[in-house]
């Protein structure tokens, strides 16, 4: 009977001492973790071949999924002195905790937005004032929008 | 006359009184405070410690198993089709039917930090095993670490029975408290620079990437853990339905219908199934204390893999660790904690994207660990 055989049968385990049990154990968690590692491995490598395939015989033939970085998302012109809060991703806009013109310290919490079920805090990078809300409560928005723009404390540009 | 009247004051609730059940009772009231004050998984907890409350009042027939003459009770039929295997897989549909792999697919490394979270499984069930539980039981217990309440269920339905409810009950409290178990492991083990590391935007993904991924994944891990299939196999079933864009009707009964169906099914059972005999043992805390460490174990597992994949990545392609310990699983609360303890070292840091890719990863990662266990010692 090889040590996981024994391992499986309680009444054997039963009367294994300490260290065999651990070696026993030990053994389990070496295969359970190396079983892992090549399973979710293997997947990882089917991913890059299948991209690395696709990507050779359609270059930019398909459209990005929505939820895909929109480069296309208008960006205003900021002056000198301003700076804007991106989204990452899209989303919709849950709270706004800023009105125009209110003075905010960095970390003030600006924003308060929903991306698939969770929602984050957009809080102010430095201190400053609130230039301009690009938003509404509610709206959507997209990857990489603009949400808030800032004036610097100094009136310095802040990006 | 008498006679009748006293037979039925002896079946009433009280005369059946039993201080065990008595207890069994207040801890389902607790889970059930917890569940509706505290908010801890409402939607599991509920079910589950009514279930319990449910078979734990004095002279319960809820639970009870057929006799030749008599029918059993309506959470024991219930629990069959938990026994049979059929309840979990169907909510890993659902599950599959409302994960997006998108963010994974982006960033295929996100597999490998859901594997490293698996840790935590296979380090508890070494502790389980020198607790002196059997590796049936021990590799029950160490599931609770993939943060993956039907990957729990099967596996302890499969190999130890009589420790079902403590199990399930600790692998939903503590998804529960994710929030507060993960952020002291990830703060330990990253420096400040680490968690400020700020990872570049995920590359779009095709839509038929997202179709493939369902389908390849299925086979690669039926080919290496054969019998991780039910659970994987059904998650991608699931995702293939939302994926393909085509069946919207089955992937909207899957993760809704049906899932809410099954979850409020699941739950009574394992509720019902716990009993006083095998509930309030020793056993119970010992599972309870090993559950956590699983958790925190498997959190600090992904981490440090991520760090040491930085080893070899360069420049921006760098990973922050943080998003490590979302490979635990428990979606989408794991990787909401990256993004929050990530935020909070630098505001303008988002990472939730990038910790989706980990902790989608972490439920195949826990399927396939289960698979390994249910392979090593079911019997």
């Amino acid at each position: 009977m090889n040590i996981l055989e024994r391992l499986k049968d309680p009444a054997v385990l039963g009367q294994m001492g300490f260290a065999e049990r651990l070696g026993a154990a030990l053994v389990t968690a070496v295969i359970g973790m190396l079983v892992c590692m090549v399973a979710l491995a293997a997947i990882m490598y089917c991913i890059k071949l299948m991209h690395a395939v696709m990507g050779r015989k359609q270059p930019a033939a398909e459209t990005p999924v929505p939820a895909a970085p929109a480069p296309s998302v208008p960006q205003p012109e900021l002056a000198d002195g301003l700076s804007g809060i991106a989204t990452p991703c899209a989303g919709s806009v849950k709270a706004l905790n800023a009105a125009v013109g209110a003075v905010v310290r960095a970390g003030d919490v600006l924003l308060l937005m929903e991306s698939g079920g969770s929602v984050f805090q957009f809080p102010a990078p430095a201190d400053g004032t609130v230039e301009k809300l690009c938003v509404a409560e509610g709206d959507s928005v997209e990857a990489s929008q603009v949400l808030v723009i800032l004036k610097d404390k100094e009136g310095e540009a802040n990006v | 006359m008498f006679e009748g009247l006293l037979d039925f004051l002896r079946s009433t609730g009280v005369a059946l009184f039993d201080w065990r059940q008595l207890v069994m009772m207040i801890i389902a009231c607790v889970l059930l405070y917890l569940a509706l004050v505290k908010e801890f998984e409402p939607l599991l907890l509920i079910p589950i410690a009514f279930g319990m409350l449910l078979s734990n009042l004095f002279g319960s027939a809820i639970f009870k198993d057929a006799t030749d003459t008599e029918a059993a009770g309506l959470f024991r039929y219930f629990f069959l089709l938990d026994e049979i295997g059929i309840l979990p897989p169907l909510i890993f549909m659902g599950v599959g039917a409302m994960t997006d792999f998108g963010p994974l697919i982006a960033n295929p490394k996100s597999l490998l930090l859901g594997a490293g979270a698996q840790l935590g499984i296979f380090i508890t069930f070494i502790g389980a095993i020198l607790l002196g539980f059997n590796a049936q039981e021990a590799g029950s217990i160490a599931i609770i670490g993939g943060a993956d309440g039907p990957t729990a269920i099967l596996t302890t339905t499969r190999m130890a029975k009589h420790i079902l409810p403590a199990v399930a009950v600790a692998a939903y409290s503590y998804m529960a408290l994710v929030p507060v178990i993960q952020p002291p492991v990830m703060k330990a083990l990253t420096t400040a620079e680490e968690r400020k590391i700020v990872m570049k935007q995920l590359r779009p993904v095709t839509k038929r990437e997202k179709i493939l991924f369902p389908i390849i994944s299925t086979i690669v891990v039926a080919l290496i853990v054969p019998d991780a299939i039910p659970l994987v196999g059904m998650l991608m079933l699931g995702n293939l339905f939302k994926e393909s864009g085509l069946t919207n009707r089955l992937s909207d009964t899957a993760s809704n219908a049906l899932c809410n169906i099954v979850t409020i099914m699941l739950g009574l059972a394992v509720g019902a199934s716990a009993k006083a005999e095998t509930f309030l043992t020793l056993q119970t805390i010992e599972i309870i204390i090993l559950g956590v460490i699983a958790f925190a174990v498997g959190s600090a597992g992904g981490v440090l893999l991520a760090k040491f994949m930085n080893l070899f990545l360069k420049g921006d392609n760098k990973i922050n660790p943080l998003i490590g310990s979302a490979g635990v699983s428990a979606v989408p609360m794991a990787a909401r904690v990256s993004q929050m303890v990530g935020q909070k070292e630098n505001p303008k840091n988002f990472l939730l994207m990038h910790a989706m890719g980990p902790n989608v990863a972490g439920v195949i990662g826990s399927a396939v660990a289960a698979g390994v266990m249910l392979s090593l010692f079911s019997r």
